[in-house]
């Protein structure tokens, strides 16, 4: 990111701008400061607190000021790189130390316990040379964060919360890291943190999105043997992992009823050389199948991962439609009479969707006596192959259906030039180039008529290119503008010259 | 009189050398042609390209009906280039707030930089790998700001990027479809800074990038849009 380093060495005009601008500043802290401390110090991100938001104190509504600060990351960013931090020791309302380059984005984390930070959104680069050029009309946002002290206790919340219901409180927030770490994460998977037995972890049990402590909070930690502990902390620190497998950890409130909105994830600790497995077990058709037009049938779709739990389930129905959940149930009506291949996948616990020939089925409608001619290309399906490095061979499925009759023929436009046809619905295409390809599939319905080509039966086949380090050159060589000027230079001088001696 | 040494001798020469017009004529010839052609093949097709921009803009402002008493006299042309009679409706890109409107070549290897500089020759480039509009994901399109190259109108297509402001619309078209796109944020960053290319965007994005300040390559600019869909 571009950005030029601020220099210790300051002009006497520069420092003028610096005191006046620092005068309006504090002078706004003072004006708001006793507003300020009268209210409680609520607004947390990660382990510590906001001492300070655009001036007006940790009372200040989110984004008051440019909306360029995230109370709840911990971050603020600006189209420009005009974006400043400070670090201070201690816990400060305003710190101006330790300046930072001017960039994109700063974030508050990452500066270890017992610091205050400062980020500053100016809606310009402040620093010209060694020079200040900004003034407080330049500031857009700011904010001051606390890390919190370095014993590991956190500020209690306030003692405001007069409303006690779970709906005051939500979304209740489990986070997490390993203990040393700054970086909290929440819902997630903690597995790619390579927690050894013996490693220590902390928790945090938050409400209102990072902005308070769960009042009455307890963890739940349920180990890899299924027996459970609780602790009645919102603020678990140190908790030594001692065995192998999942731990999961659950948080929850004893003094508001009813708060069932609670988070969870799973810490785990992977054997060595252990490789993630996850895939598409069974798509069941549980009940339906065989049914008169128009026919309800029920799915139930079955899938395993070693490292984690299943995140979604999805089914293609075959007729062109297609749905996913969470419970991996499924319940859909079927317009039309036909042999419909319905084919679900997975979403694992690393968020790859995942399917296989297990989990596909033939779903047989009956007709009515009378009924319509209706066809249909339903899917196409990338098998294997997308997203690989040029060669690759890519192997598709095209699906569909027909209620007067078999389909005749498939046919695959590869995006590439190649088009194939084919008896079977399988096919197979080799892309030596890297690309991005729109793939488009048909059928020849009993009456010959050919179908798809849109919507569902097409999709997109990405054969990577190696990973790009350098944006492309788009503009005249530096060395050759550089070149330019010193021509014109050397000209000019020469032209001065030959007049000189001609005079 | 004793004869001159030789080093004098020699010093005496080059100073006279040093002194001839001509060779300073010479020197002023070739480093002000140099200049000039310089200037000519980068800056050229800029100024180009701002005159042409400069012209559209104020003849747009001047011959669009307001319901004023002038627009009685003067006939209402509207330069409204909105995407609705663009001219390259099979694969191109029109930007109505800097009047582009071109050819948009696919599936161009940006790692490769003889492939794309003979693809930048015929219009805007979009990177291999990234995606097609419509198909979710991030879109990634380069062209030039100024190549040393006198041309075609190609060599600065992207030198107005600077001029795009957040919610100015981009239509893309993409064998024969038009996906509308709306500006969210313009960004200048390294060269190397690919990061943009490896995130994820909960809305389809495109992103257009050339290289800046013109008539340099020493950073790039980066516009994001976000697919507008009806």
């Amino acid at each position: 990111m571009p950005g030029r380093k601020a220099s210790p060495i300051i002009t006497i005009s520069m420092t003028q701008k610096f005191i006046r601008f620092f005068t309006a500043l504090i002078t706004t802290f003072v004006v708001l400061g006793a507003f300020a401390s009268t209210a409680s110090a609520r607004m947390t991100y990660g382990n510590g607190e906001y001492t300070n938001l655009c001036g007006s104190g940790t009372s200040a509504t989110h984004n008051t000021c440019g909306g360029y600060c995230n109370t709840f990351d911990g971050s603020c960013s600006y189209p420009k790189a005009s974006v400043v931090r400070y670090i201070c020791d201690g816990r400060q309302t305003e710190c101006r130390s330790n300046e930072s380059d001017f960039s994109l984005r700063q974030s508050v984390s990452g500066v270890g316990c017992g610091k205050t930070v400062q980020i500053d959104v100016f809606n310009t680069q402040c620093r010209d040379g060694n020079d200040w050029i900004c003034d407080d009309n330049d500031l857009v946002d700011y904010m001051v964060w606390y890390s919190g002290d370095c014993s590991n206790d956190r500020p209690n919340p306030g003692n405001d919360e007069n409303d006690q219901t779970c709906s005051a409180y939500e979304p209740v927030n489990t986070q997490f890291r390993k203990s040393g770490e700054n970086t909290w994460i929440s819902g997630d998977d903690m597995s790619s943190k390579n927690i050894a037995i013996g490693d220590t972890v902390d928790v945090n049990c938050f409400a209102k999105n990072g902005a308070d402590l769960l009042p009455g909070a307890k963890i739940e930690i349920t180990k890899p043997d299924n027996s459970t502990e609780t602790k009645h902390t919102s603020v678990l620190r140190n908790y030594e992992v001692k065995d192998f497998g999942s731990y999961r950890f659950r948080c929850y409130s004893t003094t508001i009823d009813a708060c069932s909105n609670t988070d969870s994830f799973r810490v785990r600790r992977e054997q060595a050389g252990e490789e993630h497995r996850s895939s598409c077990q069974d798509l069941i058709l549980r009940e339906g199948n065989l049914g008169t037009v128009p026919a309800t049938v029920k799915f139930e779709v079955e899938g395993t991962d070693n490292l984690g739990d299943i995140q979604r389930y999805r089914v293609y129905y075959g007729d062109g439609t297609k749905e996913e959940n969470e419970s991996g149930e499924f319940s859909h009506t079927y317009e039309s009479s036909g042999n419909f291949t319905a084919r679900a996948d997975v979403k694992d616990s690393k968020g790859n969707w995942i399917s296989s020939n297990a989990c596909e089925s033939t779903v047989s409608i009956k007709a009515r006596s009378i009924e319509s001619h209706k066809s249909k290309c339903s899917d196409l399906f990338i098998l294997s192959g997308n997203r690989e490095e040029s060669p690759s061979t890519v192997q598709f499925k095209v699906t569909g259906y027909d209620n007067k009759g078999a389909i005749q023929k498939y046919k695959l436009d590869f995006g590439n030039g190649v088009v194939k046809e084919s008896d079977g619905e399988t096919f197979e295409q080799l892309y030596n180039q890297p690309g991005t390809y729109t793939v488009k599939g048909y059928i020849r319905d009993s009456q010959g008529n050919w179908q798809g080509g849109d919507g569902t039966c097409t999709s997109t086949v990405y054969i990577e290119t190696e990973p790009l380090t350098k944006q492309p050159d788009t503009g005249t060589p530096t060395g050759l503008t550089i070149f330019g000027i010193t021509s014109g230079i050397i000209g000019t001088v020469g032209l001065l010259r030959y007049r000189a001696l001609r005079a | 009189m004793k004869p001159a040494k030789p080093a004098a001798r020699y010093q005496h020469s080059r100073i006279q050398w040093l002194q001839s017009p001509i060779l300073w004529l010479s020197i002023a010839a070739v480093g002000l042609l140099s200049a000039l052609l310089w200037l000519l093949l980068t800056f050229g097709p800029v100024v180009a390209v701002e005159a042409k921009y400069q012209y559209r803009r104020l003849f747009s402002t001047v011959f669009t009906g307001d319901g004023s008493l002038r627009s009685l006299f003067i006939p209402n042309i509207s330069v409204d280039i909105r995407g609705f009679n663009a001219t390259n409706t099979e694969n191109g890109i029109v930007i109505p707030a800097i009047y582009l409107d071109e050819p948009v070549i696919y599936n161009v290897n940006p790692n490769d930089s003889e492939s794309y500089l003979a693809a930048l020759r015929q219009g805007i480039a979009h990177a291999s790998s990234t995606a097609f509009p419509d198909t979710g994901g991030i879109g990634y399109y380069f062209a030039h700001s100024s190549a040393p190259e006198f041309r075609s109108q190609f060599n600065a297509v992207f030198y107005l990027l600077g001029k795009l402001e957040p919610g100015d619309e981009i239509f893309i078209w993409h064998q024969g479809e038009r996906f509308e796109y709306q500006v969210t944020q313009s960004v200048e960053v390294d060269p190397e800074d690919t990061y943009f290319l490896q995130q994820e965007y909960a809305t389809e994005t495109i992103v257009l990038q050339t290289c800046w300040p013109p008539g340099t390559t020493l950073q790039r600019k980066l516009v994001f849009a976000e697919r507008v869909y009806q």
